[in-house]
């Protein structure tokens, strides 16, 4: 593929790897001179006495300087924010009363989750007051007849996940920072995630939401049936709507049955209608079990072998111009699914140039490594690289978006990776 | 491009080697440990290759693909299913394989020496020059079989192997992970024995053109009764049983502390290890 502007990224690197150092410099590359809206009011110790009335937990309430640090901290440490006080609230009502609260003073409010936001969403951009909504981590239950998991929404991903698994069911949502993140947050991004293919979007998985609106107001659609067509469906508005229009206190969210055994499989291809060819196939063979279809190119494979040494990458350093991970569940033994597999990567032999199929689970979690750690090799190959391109952004007129797409059928006759770069399809 | 003589010279150092690949337990599952009959159950459990075994392949594919070694031919002692482990290491890149049948049980029923006797008839019968084994195998644990062969053939031998050197003058040089730090061994002679540590390298995924190409590749079946040497193991495992749990940590008040140092300073300090 070809790639404009590769000079000047690099000189640009060497001027910007003086300056990102100071975090001022990143945060005006982010925000620039904006200052803080004068409508808003400003906390004062009165409004601090009101909220550890209603939270009446001493953990709730933060108002320490060390305490607040790591509330304010983003996750690429462009843009902390410097807000003095965190609440920690452990039901919707006590939300309830807090917005209500802030509604009425005009107290600025951010709510946050798990903090892996990558487009600087998760922390306040001056001094807002943070609702951090980890002590609300019940899962409720999951009917066994339904798949419904109604859970509060400051669950981890991950704990969502194994009590899915204990339960003989899968979450819907499987994503790199599933550790951290929490399902708010998942809501309110509407985070895709890696089976997106199979299971599709949070908007079709979100079988009811219990969300504290700005002014107090609870919206209650939690305990709402498989198939709902009543009224306008208000939830949807929330899911995506990234914290602007409440907060999401409880979800419940549709589980798929747990597969007997899935097959994993990399390969190499060399052009890009090569992948269209092997999405296509795999779509035919595969049909409702083809689970994760990924792409990746040279330099993100490369990113990653060089950075993280945890990951044992599949081809080692033989380089190829595009990757597939390609991932599919079977309903019988796992002996069953790597012959289906074996059998597929056989018929594709035309379109790829070498591949390989994950024997245990110790390969999967490197096959998978390759492709989940992309981001966190990018930060470690030097934070400077997204300074630069939102720096440059806005004069080279280029809009930065996420480097690699879940979408490998794109019907654009070019794909943007950012930066400049941009793969012209033949 | 090499000469004529460089070719010949090339050829003339190459080294024959033999690699130790055992057929075992899946590195990633749990042992399970049948309380009732006192006895692990192996029947229907995933196994796979032994991954310091699998660190042994990898280097004999490397040193291959390096010129060093002519050819590299795998010896596993196992049951029939042990085909699949030995296609996985003809898979990553080894010429041949030897596959010892037999139906008893590798992990409790073959010992060490009986291990030790099969690689010294093969070292003197094909004249290996380089034997690359795994320094353990993770289902037995016994952590034996190099020194052993290199005891009954009275050939150098080194352990826990993190970096191997061949050298143009035929020497080996081998540095060893000890407690103390790194040792470097000099071979001075062939045949010697190599056994590998998981830091010597990160083996390679199977991929599809391996796995075509073990298709081709020959793998020669023997059984172990026909074997000219002894095959009876001399010792017998009764049972197994999993470690009994350490204590665990409690919180005791101030006031009874002197009670719980009377209680635990009577027993003696050995009885947690027997």
């Amino acid at each position: 593929y070809q790639r404009r502007v590769h000079g000047i990224k690099r000189l640009m690197l060497r001027v910007f790897r003086g300056i990102s150092k100071y975090v001022a410099a990143r945060r005006f590359a982010v925000l620039g001179t904006k200052p803080r809206d004068p409508r808003f009011s400003a906390l004062t110790q009165n409004d601090v006495d009101y909220f550890k009335s209603i939270l009446k937990d001493n953990n709730a309430v933060l108002t320490g300087s060390d305490d607040v640090k790591p509330y304010n901290e983003e996750i690429l440490r462009m843009c902390d924010g410097s807000s003095k006080c965190v609440l920690r609230p452990t039901s919707a009502e006590q939300i309830s009363s807090i917005l209500s609260y802030c509604n009425s003073k005009k107290l600025p409010v951010v709510p946050q989750g798990g903090r892996t936001s990558l487009v600087f969403g998760a922390t306040p951009t001056f001094d807002e007051i943070i609702i951090n909504m980890e002590r609300m981590n019940k899962i409720h239950d999951l009917s066994p007849y339904t798949g419904i998991i109604k859970l509060q929404t400051g669950t981890v991903l991950e704990e969502a996940e194994k009590y899915c698994h204990s339960k003989g069911y899968v979450f819907p949502l499987d994503l790199a920072p599933k550790g951290t993140c929490q399902i708010g947050g998942n809501l309110g991004a509407n985070a895709g995630g890696l089976h997106y293919i199979k299971y599709g979007s949070l908007h079709g998985n979100t079988i009811g939401m219990r969300v504290v609106l700005a002014d107090g107001k609870i919206l209650d659609t939690l305990d709402a049936h498989r198939k709902d067509n009543t009224g306008y469906d208000l939830k949807q508005l929330f899911i995506g709507a990234e914290g602007t229009l409440g907060i999401i206190t409880d979800a419940a969210i549709l589980c798929y049955p747990k597969p007997a055994s899935t097959s994993l499989c990399f390969l190499a291809a060399e052009r890009y209608d090569n992948i269209k060819q092997v999405l296509i196939n795999a779509k035919r063979r595969f049909t409702e079990s083809l689970s994760a279809f990924e792409m990746m190119d040279e330099e993100g494979y490369e990113l990653v072998r060089k950075n993280i040494p945890d990951v044992k990458v599949p081809f080692g350093s033989t380089k190829y111009p595009f990757y597939i991970l390609m991932e599919a569940h079977h309903n019988g033994p796992q002996k069953e699914a790597d012959e289906k597999m074996m059998e597929f990567v056989d018929s594709m032999k035309s379109h790829i140039q070498d591949g390989i199929i994950s024997r245990d689970s110790t390969q999967s979690k490197h096959i998978w490594g390759t492709r989940e750690r992309i981001p966190e090799a990018c930060y470690r190959e030097g934070l400077v690289s997204l300074a630069w391109i939102i720096f440059i952004a806005p004069f080279l007129r280029l809009k930065p978006c996420l480097l690699y797409t879940s979408d490998a059928a794109d019907e654009r006759p070019s794909v943007d990776l950012g930066g400049g770069r941009t793969i012209e399809k033949k | 491009t090499q000469s004529t003589w460089d070719i010949i010279q090339i050829r003339m150092r190459q080294l024959k080697c033999l690699v130790g690949v055992k057929h075992c337990l899946d590195n990633a599952l749990r042992v399970r440990v049948d309380k009732a009959k006192g006895w692990v159950d192996l029947t229907g459990c995933k196994m796979s290759l032994n991954p310091y075994c699998e660190i042994a392949v990898e280097e004999a594919v490397r040193q291959k693909a390096a010129g060093v070694f002519s050819s590299t031919t795998s010896l596993t002692i196992g049951g029939p299913d042990a085909v699949e482990t030995i296609r996985t290491a003809l898979a990553m890149g080894i010429d041949q394989a030897i596959h010892i049948v037999t139906n008893r049980a590798t992990d409790v029923d073959i010992s060490s020496l009986i291990v030790a006797r099969v690689f010294k008839h093969f070292i003197q019968a094909n004249k290996f020059d380089v034997a690359l084994l795994g320094k353990i195998a993770i289902d037995d644990n016994n952590e034996q079989t190099s020194q052993i062969i290199s005891g009954m053939l009275g050939i150098p031998f080194a352990t826990n192997a993190n970096k191997i050197a061949f050298e143009k003058e035929g020497t080996i040089s081998v540095c060893r992970e000890t407690d103390e730090g790194i040792e470097k061994i000099q071979f001075l002679t062939t045949p010697a024995i190599i056994s590998c540590e998981s830091r010597l390298n990160v083996p390679r995924f199977v991929n599809i053109m391996g796995l075509k190409r073990a298709k081709s590749k020959k793998i020669e079946t023997i059984k172990l009764e026909d074997l000219p040497i002894d095959h009876h193991c001399n010792y017998k495992i009764t049972s197994i049983k999993e470690h009994e749990k350490k204590r665990a940590s409690q919180r005791v008040e101030l006031s009874k502390i002197g009670e719980l140092i009377k209680e635990h300073m009577i027993q003696p300090i050995f009885a947690s290890t027997t």
